[in-house]
């Protein structure tokens, strides 16, 4: 693998690569020392974001030797048959998700009403008038927050600081050590998501 | 975690009678889902066995990933569920080891169970973590920055051409040559 072809693999596990994506691939596939490569970037990435297991273990040949003995796969590509039947159902699909949105947020909203709690956000009462759609919509927006639903916000709240106050001590440790000056790390924070939506 | 292009393009080719391509999504993958399943079960051996059989569930089931959400997405909840029903198999025999499956899912990587893994698996890791860290501190400060930038805060070639201030082809070129350094000195410990 030359010079070129390596950079272009570093590129592609950094999912940079747009139109050479297919062809490194190609050669990737038929490349074991690429292959190599290919699994070392990776693991560079994982150590530095502290995604390693106690344990450095290697699966990967003992999964392609299972599944050499599995069939190949082909997926079945979808029918016009099966889109129609499905084009017709969306209309159908929308009302019924709408409708069960909009029972599911009169209920909250009933609760809500309830069991007032200081702090909590309050729902106007104009939303509670308005359509179907808009309150379809409303429930989408952190504004609608009943009892259930507030714990799990705090307890993921919690879940949230305790990665980031990890990831930031962590970090800060390595930048002390590397002598970085750069940026500190916010965008990475505004884009860290809760372990649940992995 | 975004949709990754690259992760699209091999789950196709999988999709397409290509099973070579399915190991390129294991070998990318399997420090993490490994990690993962380590939250679950002390043994490193019971987690491999665990994350092999992931592996092998996804394959299977690859015919109906439509890409709805990301591959990693569903390999994660296949891996999670794999390891509930090992927890769930395991605790109609007498409890060994194992967290409480409701909680397991919350403790972080370097928090796992490192206490039954065996000195010389320890060795290894720290070795590797080591030399890692002091190749990036070996490296010139423009290529450290670069390779700081995109692996630790997940920044596309794009932002980090905007934060140090050179054409996107030079952070390619940058992060790139970071990889090359960091390799020469990680290649003599791992075999594939």
């Amino acid at each position: 693998m030359n010079e070129q072809k390596r950079e272009q693999l570093s590129a592609l596990v950094d999912d940079e690569l747009t139109q050479e994506a297919s062809s490194v691939i190609e050669s990737l596939l038929e490349d074991n020392e690429a292959k190599e490569t290919w699994a070392r970037y990776h693991l560079i990435g994982d150590s530095l974001r502290g995604h390693f297991p106690g344990q450095i273990g290697d699966i990967s040949g003992n999964v392609s030797q299972a599944i050499a003995s599995e069939p190949t796969i082909l997926a079945p590509a979808k029918t016009s048959a099966n889109r129609k039947s499905s084009d017709l159902m969306k209309p159908v699909m929308g009302f019924a998700i709408a409708a069960s949105v909009a029972a599911v947020a009169i209920f909250n909203v009933q609760q809500a009403k309830e069991i007032p709690e200081a702090g909590q956000p309050v729902i106007a009462q104009s939303s509670i008038a308005t359509s179907q759609q808009s309150l379809a919509t409303s429930i989408a927006t952190p504004q609608l927050v009943n009892q259930k639903t507030g714990q799990a916000q705090i307890y993921q709240a919690v879940n949230i600081d305790y990665r980031l106050n990890r990831y930031l001590v962590n970090y800060n440790e390595y930048r002390a050590n590397t002598g970085v000056s750069g940026m500190p790390p916010h965008v990475w924070m505004v884009a860290n998501e809760p372990e649940s939506n992995k | 975690m975004g949709e990754s292009v690259t992760d699209k393009q091999l789950v196709e080719r999988v999709q397409n009678a290509d099973k070579k391509a399915f190991d390129l999504l294991v070998l990318k993958y399997q420090q993490r889902i490994i990690n993962l399943v380590s939250r679950f079960v002390y043994n490193p051996s019971d987690a491999e066995d665990i994350a092999q059989e992931a592996f092998i569930k996804a394959y299977r089931a690859l015919p109906n990933f439509r890409g709805e959400s990301a591959f990693y997405t569903w390999m994660y909840r296949i891996a999670v569920n794999t390891a509930k029903n090992y927890l769930a198999v395991k605790s109609r025999r007498p409890l060994e080891s194992a967290h409480d499956i409701d909680d397991v899912e919350q403790i972080e990587g370097d928090h796992a169970l490192r206490h039954q893994e065996t000195p010389e698996h320890l060795l290894l890791r720290d070795e590797i973590q080591e030399t890692i860290i002091n190749s990036i501190e070996a490296l010139p400060k423009d290529l450290n920055l670069a390779i700081t930038l995109r692996e630790v805060e997940g920044l596309s070639y794009e932002d980090i051409a905007v934060a140090m201030d050179c054409p996107i082809g030079t952070v390619r070129s940058r992060i790139f040559r970071a990889r090359e350094a960091i390799d020469k000195e990680l290649k003599p410990l791992i075999e594939y």
